[in-house]
C-alpha cells in the first residue's frame, strides 16, 4: 500500500529538504509531494507536514485535512498561530529545529498508531499564559449556555476541539459552531484569545 | 518459460540453458521436475536472469508444504534480489523466510544451517535498508547459532555479517576497537579458504574499517593489498577499492593524490555503468576543484554527484561540502541551508560533534527565518570540516 506524504510549508526549501530527508529514509512505497499553496493539499494524503500558519489558513478556508497532521515548528514559533493550530487538533508536534531526526520518529509513531504529547504542549501554554494574566477574576459568565460553558472549560483543559467532540460525545461541526458562539459573546476572535479570558472565568 | 529472453548471452550459457529447459519438460516424474527446476532456476540466476529465476522459485515455494523446503526458496528468491540490487524487495523476502524458517523446530542440522544462511543475508538486506535494530537482532540470533556451523564459508559470512553491523551501528563513524578485531578476524578465515574474492572482500573490509576510525594510512595499506588481489580481474569490486583510496587521501587533504584516484574511478565506473561509485568519485572532483578554487566546476561536479548520491548513498556529504563552499563564495547561504539540513539525517554518515553543533546551529537559524547570521554560521562549518578532515 502506497503511503502519500504531503509537505505544506511557508518555506519551500524547507519543505524540499525535508522531502528528500523523508524520502533517503523510506521505503519505496512512500511517496512525498509538496503543496505549493493549501488549495494543492493532495486530498487522498496519508499523512500532511504543516507549519502552524498553514494548517491554521487550510481551516479559514474550510480545507480541513481528513489524514492525520503532523505540526512542524522551530525554537522561536509564533505562540498564537501555534496554540490555534494545536486547538484545530493536530496529531504530533515536531521541532524541525535539530533536522530531520524528530520529524522522522514522529512520522514512523503516528504510522504505527502511537500518540504524540500534543496535549503536554497545549497545558504548557495555557499554564503560561496563567501566569502572565494572574489578574482578579471576572464575575460575568458572558451570557454563555451550559454547554458553551462545558466547552470552554475543556479547552482551558488544554483539550483541542476534535477531543472535546469525543469528549462531550457531539460531532465536531456542532463543537465549532458552539466555539463560534463562545467567540461572539466574550468578544475574542481566537481560541488562544477565548482561553486566556476563560482562565479568568468562573465557569463552574 | 524463459521471459526476459537469452539472446544476450554467450553461446555456451545459451545452450546450457536450453538443456536444462529441455531435461525440465522431459522429467516425467514430479520429484524429477522440482529437481530440474531448481537446477534451471539457478543456473538462470547464474546468468543474470534474476526475474526468470525468480519465477521458478516461486512456483517451487507452492509445490511444498515443508516449512524447511519453502524457506529455502525464499532464501533463493532473496538472493536473487540482493543480486539485483533491489534490497528493499530483499529484505521483504527475507523477512518472510525468518517467518517460516522459525516455524521449524530448529533442532535439525539442516534446519539450523538454513536459518544461519537466512539470518545472514537479512543482515546484508537490512544493511542496505538502512535498519540497525533488524541487523543487530540478526547477529544475535546468529552468535547463538554459530557454535552449531562448521562451514568455513558460512562462519566467513557471519563475519561480514558482524562487520555490516559495526558499521551500520555507529554509523560509518569512530568504529570500537572491537571492529578491528572482528575484522581482523574476518580475514584470517576468509585467507583460509585461497579464494581471491573472498580475500579481498575481508581485506577490503578492515580497510573500511580503519578508514571510518580515522586511520586513513593504516585504511590504506589494505585497501592498497585487496587491489594487488583483485589483479584488475573484478572491476566491481576494484572499484569500491580505488573509491575509497580517493576518500582517504581527501580527508588527509592531499589534492593530487584525491584526483588521480577518482579519476580512475569514474574510466571504471563509465566502462562499467556503476552509478555509485561514478558520483562519489564526482563528488571527490568537486572537492579537488574547490581546493583549487575552481568554484565554477566545484559546484557543477557536486551538484551531478549530490542529485544522484542523495537518493542511494550514505556518503552524500562528499558532495555536499564541496557545494557548501561554492555557495559561500555566490554569497548564497540560505540555498546551502537545504544541504546542511540533509546532513543531520539520522541514519547517513555520522560526522564529528563539533561539525554537527554547526549544522545544528545553522539550521536552527536558517528554519526560524533569522538570515543575518547565516553566512558567518555557513563560513563556521567550512572551517570545522576543513579542520575535521570532512570538507
Amino acid at each position: 500500500m502506497n503511503i502519500l506524504i504531503n509537505i505544506l510549508y511557508k518555506n519551500i526549501s524547507v519543505a524540499e529538504t525535508l522531502k528528500w530527508s523523508i524520502e533517503f529514509a523510506s521505503e519505496k512505497n512512500v511517496i512525498c509531494e509538496i503543496a505549493h499553496n493549501e488549495d494543492a493539499v493532495n486530498s487522498t494524503s496519508s499523512l500532511l507536514l504543516t507549519d502552524a500558519a498553514s494548517f491554521n489558513r487550510l481551516y479559514e478556508r474550510d480545507k480541513q485535512p481528513r489524514c492525520p497532521v503532523i505540526l512542524l515548528t522551530t525554537n522561536m514559533p509564533d505562540d498564537f498561530e501555534l496554540a490555534e493550530a494545536l486547538y484545530k487538533g493536530v496529531d504530533a508536534i515536531a521541532d524541525i529545529s535539530d533536522g530531520p531526526a524528530i520529524t522522522l520518529t514522529k512520522i514512523q509513531n503516528l504510522l504505527e498508531n502511537k500518540n504524540d504529547e500534543t496535549q503536554q504542549v497545549l497545558l504548557k501554554m495555557i499554564q503560561n499564559s496563567r501566569i502572565k494574566n494572574n489578574e482578579l477574576n471576572m464575575d460575568t459568565d458572558y451570557g454563555l449556555t451550559r454547554k458553551e460553558k462545558d466547552i470552554l472549560k475543556l479547552m482551558r483543559e488544554a483539550n483541542h476541539l476534535k477531543l472535546i467532540a469525543k469528549l462531550t460525545n457531539t460531532s465536531y461541526e456542532t463543537v465549532r459552531t458552539h466555539v463560534k458562539n463562545i467567540y461572539k459573546k466574550i468578544g475574542v476572535t481566537s481560541a488562544s484569545e477565548a482561553v486566556i479570558k476563560a482562565l479568568k472565568m468562573d465557569l463552574k | 518459460m524463459i521471459k526476459t529472453g537469452i539472446s544476450h548471452l554467450q553461446s555456451s550459457d545459451q545452450e546450457q540453458l536450453g538443456i536444462a529447459a529441455k531435461r525440465l519438460a522431459a522429467a516425467k516424474t514430479p520429484a524429477k521436475k522440482i529437481k530440474q527446476k531448481e537446477i534451471l532456476a539457478d543456473l538462470l540466476e547464474q546468468n543474470g536472469l534474476h526475474n526468470d529465476s525468480r519465477i521458478l522459485w516461486n512456483e517451487l515455494v507452492q509445490t511444498h508444504e515443508d516449512n524447511l523446503y519453502q524457506a529455502m526458496c525464499l532464501r533463493k528468491i532473496t538472493q536473487s534480489f540482493l543480486n539485483q540490487r533491489d534490497h528493499e524487495s530483499a529484505a521483504a523476502k527475507v523477512e518472510l523466510a525468518l517467518q517460516i524458517i522459525r516455524q521449524t523446530p530448529l533442532t535439525s542440522q539442516e534446519e539450523k544451517t538454513e536459518y544461519f544462511q537466512i539470518l545472514n543475508q537479512s543482515c546484508f538486506a537490512f544493511y542496505f535498508c538502512l535498519q540497525p535494530d533488524k541487523v543487530e537482532a540478526c547477529v544475535k540470533e546468529l552468535r547463538k547459532l554459530l557454535s552449531s556451523v562448521n562451514d568455513l564459508a558460512q562462519q566467513i559470512d557471519f563475519y561480514f555479517s558482524v562487520s555490516l553491523h559495526f558499521l551500520l551501528k555507529y554509523r560509518w563513524y569512530q568504529l570500537p576497537e572491537e571492529a578491528v578485531s572482528h575484522c581482523q578476524f574476518y580475514m584470517h578465515l576468509a585467507k583460509q579458504t585461497g579464494h581471491p574474492s573472498t580475500i579481498a572482500m575481508s581485506v577490503t573490509g578492515c580497510g573500511f574499517v580503519h578508514l571510518w576510525r580515522e586511520e586513513i594510512t593504516e585504511s590504506r595499506k589494505f585497501f592498497t593489498e585487496a587491489i594487488e588481489i583483485l589483479e584488475e580481474k573484478n572491476y566491481g569490486f576494484l572499484m569500491i577499492c580505488y573509491t575509497y583510496m580517493g576518500i582517504g587521501y581527501r580527508m588527509q587533504n592531499n589534492v593530487s593524490m584525491t584526483e588521480l584516484w577518482s579519476k580512475l574511478t569514474i574510466e571504471k565506473a563509465e566502462k562499467t555503468g556503476n552509478k555509485v561509485y561514478h558520483a562519489i568519485s564526482t563528488a571527490n572532483m568537486a572537492w579537488v576543484y574547490a581546493t583549487r578554487k575552481n568554484w565554477l566546476y566545484a559546484e557543477d561536479h557536486a551538484r551531478k554527484s549530490f542529485d544522484f548520491l542523495m537518493k542511494s548513498s550514505v556518503l552524500y556529504y562528499l558532495s555536499i561540502f564541496p557545494l557548501l563552499d561554492a555557495l559561500l563564495q555566490k554569497n548564497d547561504p540560505n540555498e546551502a541551508g537545504k544541504y546542511v539540513f540533509f546532513l543531520l539525517h539520522p541514519k547517513t554518515k555520522k560526522l564529528p560533534p563539533l561539525l554537527t553543533e554547526n549544522l545544528r546551529t545553522f539550521t536552527s537559524a536558517w528554519v526560524s527565518g533569522n538570515i543575518t547570521d547565516l553566512r558567518e554560521l555557513l563560513s563556521n562549518i567550512i572551517h570545522e570540516a576543513k579542520i575535521s578532515g570532512y570538507y
